[in-house]
Order: C-alpha cells, then structure tokens, then sequence
C-alpha cells in the first residue's frame, strides 16, 4: 500500500516526457513489458501543445479522482482485469514555481493568482484524459468568452481556485460522449448555483434506470432525449429543438442561449453515427461583411423596416469535445471540421438540448416574436431606423441590475427606476442598436425591451416589464403601464460571458 | 433631531412626473399581439413535437 504522494514540479516543456514516465512507473507497475503506446503519448501531448510555454506542472501521484474512483467502484472494480483505483494530478501554474513557494506562506497568494487550473491522467490506458478545469488563461489561444464557473483544490497542502469549464474525456465503458457531456454540465451548474449538485456517473446512470430497456453498463451510449431526461431529473426545465424543425433558425437560438450564458448540447449527426458536444462560448469573426440574406423585416405601422439580429453575425463558438482537447472553436454550419475522419467532418446538428432554469416558461422564439411585437407596436413600441441591430438574451435580473449599477452617465432617475421594478429571478432582454453605436467599441444601446421570462401567456403583453426608448421609457405601477419622461441612454452591452 | 430615514417609491421617485397609459389602449394592443402570435404558437407547436420525435432518434455513442 502507498502511505505518501509523490510530487515532480516540471517546466511544461518537459511535462509530457515526465507524465509518461509516470505512466510507467504507477499505472504500468505491475506488467513486465513497459511498452506505452506512441496513442499515448500523442494524447498526452495534445494537451501540452496547446499550453502556454512559461506554465510550470506539479505532478502528484496517487490522487484520488471523485469521477474516475465512482466509476472505478461501480464498474471496473467489478471486472477480471486488474485496474488501478488512483489517479495521476497535473496542477498548471503561470510562470516558475518552487516547492519552497508552497512551504511559505507569504508565497501563497502568488500560487494563487498564478494557479491555471488540473487536468488528471486516469489508468484507463485507452482513455486517459480524466477530468479537468483548466483556466482558457492556461493556453496559446485564449482570444473567448465562455460560461465559467469556479472550482477549488488543494495543491501540496495549499487551498487553490480556478475558473474554467469542467472537461472530461470519455473512457468508452462507463462513461460515453452523453454521460461526459451530462456530467461536465452538472459540474458547471453544481460548482456555480446552489440550486444543483454535481452528478457522477453512477448518479447519472441511477437518474436513467426509469428510461433505460436494456443493462446500462457498459455504456452504449444514450439518445438526445435521454440526455434531456437526466437533466430533468436533476432539476432543469430543458427544451429539445431540432434542425429537422427550425432549420436555419436553430443556429441563431443556439447564439441567443449561449448569449444567455446558458451552455448548450449539441447533438451532431453523420451518415454513421451520433455524438454530443457543449458548446459553452463564443469568439466573434469581426465585423465582416453582411449580406442582405440576413436583414429581416418588420412592419411598423404601415411601413416595413429592416433589422438584423446579432446571433446572424460571423462567429466561432467554444465547445467541449470529449474526443479532443479543451476550448475548441467550431462553426455551427461544419461542427465536426477539427476531426480527421472524413465521417466525422461531416458531422451536423441534428438537435440541441437547453438545461433551462425550470421557471423559465417564456421559450427564447416566442419571446422574441413577442418583444417584436411590443417593439413595433403603437402605444408601447418605438419607430426605430431602417437597418436596426436586435440582440437577444436571457439575464437573470441580479446580475442585469448590477449592471445597470456600473453605467456611467445614465441619469439617476431612470436608474432609480430600473432598481425599483419588481423583476422575476430571469429575464428576456432584447437591446436595440444602430448599426454605428453597435460597432463603436462602448456599444451604447438605443433601446431596451425587458420581458417577463417567467410569464407563460404568449398572446399578451402582460410579459413586457420595462421598454427604454430614445424618446421615453415604459414601466409599471400598480398593474398599469405608465410612461416615465425620460430618455434612456447610456446603456452599454450586456455580457453572459466571462 | 435629524432625520435619517429615507423613504423611497415609485411615486416619491417619480413625483407624479408619468403619465399612465390608458387601459383602452392596452387593450387595442393586446388584441392585435394576440392575431399575431396565434399563428406563431400553432407553428411552435409544430416544431416541438418534431423536436421530441427527432431527439429520440439520434443515438450518441461516438
């Protein structure tokens, strides 16, 4: 039995020579031939290429892994083949760290603030990336914003915090692209609200047992509306689109939730065979050319006018695969363009799955029809110009007021009032711009549309909670909508994304 | 004695500087969003029970 951990600090150029020797050394102790296979190394290596070059590792053996240790105890433990029950820990640091830093503790705070998260080796020797939350801080191309959410370990004997998007890969027997994706959501939304938990594996399989016809381990994988299911049952209000039904316009739902910070499973489709990814950010193209194809229309009285809706600009969007590495930047159109295999590049979206809050009962598409509706309505509306950029997102309010709380210049009176309305916990927002102010870089707003995400009639305006227009702003008191005279402005770009 | 409490509402904050939108027109609006959005609904109806069938069949195993 091992009474200590064993613990290497190497310079990551050197990481991957030192991983694979501790490959060696603890997970092929017990076998003769020490023959690694290059699809190791290669795995191995296609991590630490993607690091910064000045990260320095603390490599830790044995470490005890919370997901791999469940799957161990709920099925490896149970097979012929004699696996090992601990794990190997890689900790990233930015820039040079000593042992003598952890023993110090005036040193401490400097390994906090360079600490870029883990990613752990497991002894499945097929599979070996284990789980991760490595900070996008840690690696070459860090140009994104995506969904974090913050985690803490402890790092020979120092207590470390890291935010990230947790990651795993699948080991193919208990847990396959569907129970990694699951998994690596409830971490997300464990680690970041109260009202969740994490759910390891064998939780996972527990939540399906109602929905599963056949033995679940090992895994053959599951379908789109399993997934749905097991989110369910951990407590989401999830929604199912398909491309099949919304066609085009599933793309720009996928922008609108991911806007949200709402992170989306993406169901993806070839001749052959079905996978998921999480698509948990986005990294915009710049402001390429838009072609007429995008300029929507609506009627304004009896004029119609064009707007163009920002989920329709060019853009790559950050997903977690568990057949690669991290933070990887697809395009909606080609998800499947970083793969080799001719099969898997032709991967499409063939449904998505949304682990909503469950009292979100106003749908993103029907809440858009209705803020187009109050936006072009006579009394509660607002004539804006031809041409108009509409962005769409989900806010909770908190995290809305707080920002309106940080507008320079937007007169206190109007702000008095925003902090004053009574709003649900989520809300549907919709900033209108013209096209200069929204590629000016302080993206100042022209108008603002709040809705009710908690309102389930559809067929009113009962869901509208506050309008902010050039010319006035619309609220309520006590049941009735009043205008207040003032001009709303200095309204800048609200962000989901970190 | 100063006074240190201080109250505030939406009539103090607006001192009666709004003026309420008649519940006539509310209802000339909500009669004419209500036209618009049925046909919005039945079509989202639509796609979500098409939604349902397509997600049942893809199988993710890759």
């Amino acid at each position: 039995m091992i009474n200590t951990i064993d613990f290497e600090i190497t310079p990551i150029d050197e990481a991957v020579e030192a991983i694979l020797e501790k490959i060696k050394e603890y997970f092929l102790k017990d076998i003769d031939d020490k023959f690694l296979s290059p699809l190791i190394e290669s795995s191995v290596a296609k991590l630490v290429d993607e690091l910064r070059q000045n990260l320095y590792c603390v490599i830790e053996y044995p470490y005890v892994d919370k997901v791999y240790r469940d799957s161990f105890y709920h099925y490896y433990s149970s097979k012929h083949f004699t696996y090992q029950r601990d794990c190997i820990r890689i900790a990233l640091f930015d820039g040079e760290i000593t042992f003598n830093d952890f023993l110090t503790p005036e040193n401490h705070d400097k390994l906090k603030k360079n600490f870029l998260g883990f990613f752990v080796i497991r002894p499945t020797i097929n599979a070996i990336h284990g789980r991760s939350m490595i900070s996008p801080l840690a690696f070459e191309n860090q140009d994104f914003q995506i969904c974090r959410c913050k985690t803490s370990c402890l790092v020979y004997g120092v207590k470390l915090e890291v935010e990230g998007f947790p990651f795993s890969s699948q080991d193919g027997e208990t847990i396959r692209c569907a129970e990694t994706t699951i998994w690596a959501l409830m971490e997300y939304f464990g680690n970041r609200y109260a009202e969740y938990s994490p759910a390891l594996p064998a939780k996972i399989h527990k939540a399906l047992e109602r929905f599963s016809y056949e033995r679940q381990l090992p895994s053959n994988g599951l379908t789109m509306d399993q997934v749905s299911f097991a989110l369910k049952e951990f407590g989401f209000g999830t929604r199912i689109y398909s491309m099949d039904a919304y066609q085009d316009e599933l793309y720009g739902i996928i922008d609108n939730y991911i806007e949200s910070g709402i992170p989306v499973l993406l169901g993806l489709q070839n001749e052959e065979a079905g996978h998921v990814i999480i698509a948990i950010g986005k990294v915009s193209e710049g402001e390429k050319k838009r072609d007429a194809q995008e300029i929507k229309k609506i009627k304004m009285g009896m004029t119609e006018i064009g707007y163009i809706e920002t989920c329709s600009f060019p853009a790559k969007y950050i997903v977690q695969d568990d057949n690669f590495i991290p933070y990887k930047q697809i395009s909606l159109q080609r998800p499947g363009e970083h793969y080799e295999d001719d099969k898997c590049k032709n991967y499409l979206i063939d449904s998505i799955v949304i682990p909503l809050y469950p009292k979100i009962y106003l749908e993103a598409t029907l809440a858009k029809s209705l803020l187009l509706q109050v936006l072009t309505d006579d009394y509660v509306g607002h004539q804006f110009a031809d041409g108009f950029i509409l962005r769409f997102y989900l806010a909770s309010s908190r995290s809305f007021k707080q920002h309106v709380s940080t507008m320079v210049g937007m007169e206190d009176g109007l702000k008095s009032n925003i902090f004053m309305t009574k709003m649900p916990k989520f809300i549907w927002c919709g900033e209108v711009y013209s096209q200069e102010k929204f590629e000016a870089v302080d993206k100042i707003t022209d108008g603002l549309i709040i809705l009710d995400a908690t309102e389930a009639n559809k067929e009113s305006i009962d869901a509208l909670i506050f309008a902010g227009y050039p010319d006035r702003c619309i609220t309520l008191n006590e049941n009735n909508f009043v205008i207040l005279h003032y001009n709303f402005n200095n309204f800048h770009y609200f962000s989901n994304l970190k | 004695m100063s006074v240190k409490r201080v109250k505030l509402s939406f009539n103090k904050a607006n001192e009666g500087k709004y003026t309420v939108i008649r519940s006539c027109d509310i209802a000339k609006t909500n009669k004419r969003v209500r036209s618009e959005m049925k046909e919005v609904i039945r079509v989202y109806d639509n796609k979500e029970t098409k939604s349902q069938q397509s997600a049942a069949l893809l199988v993710l195993n890759s």
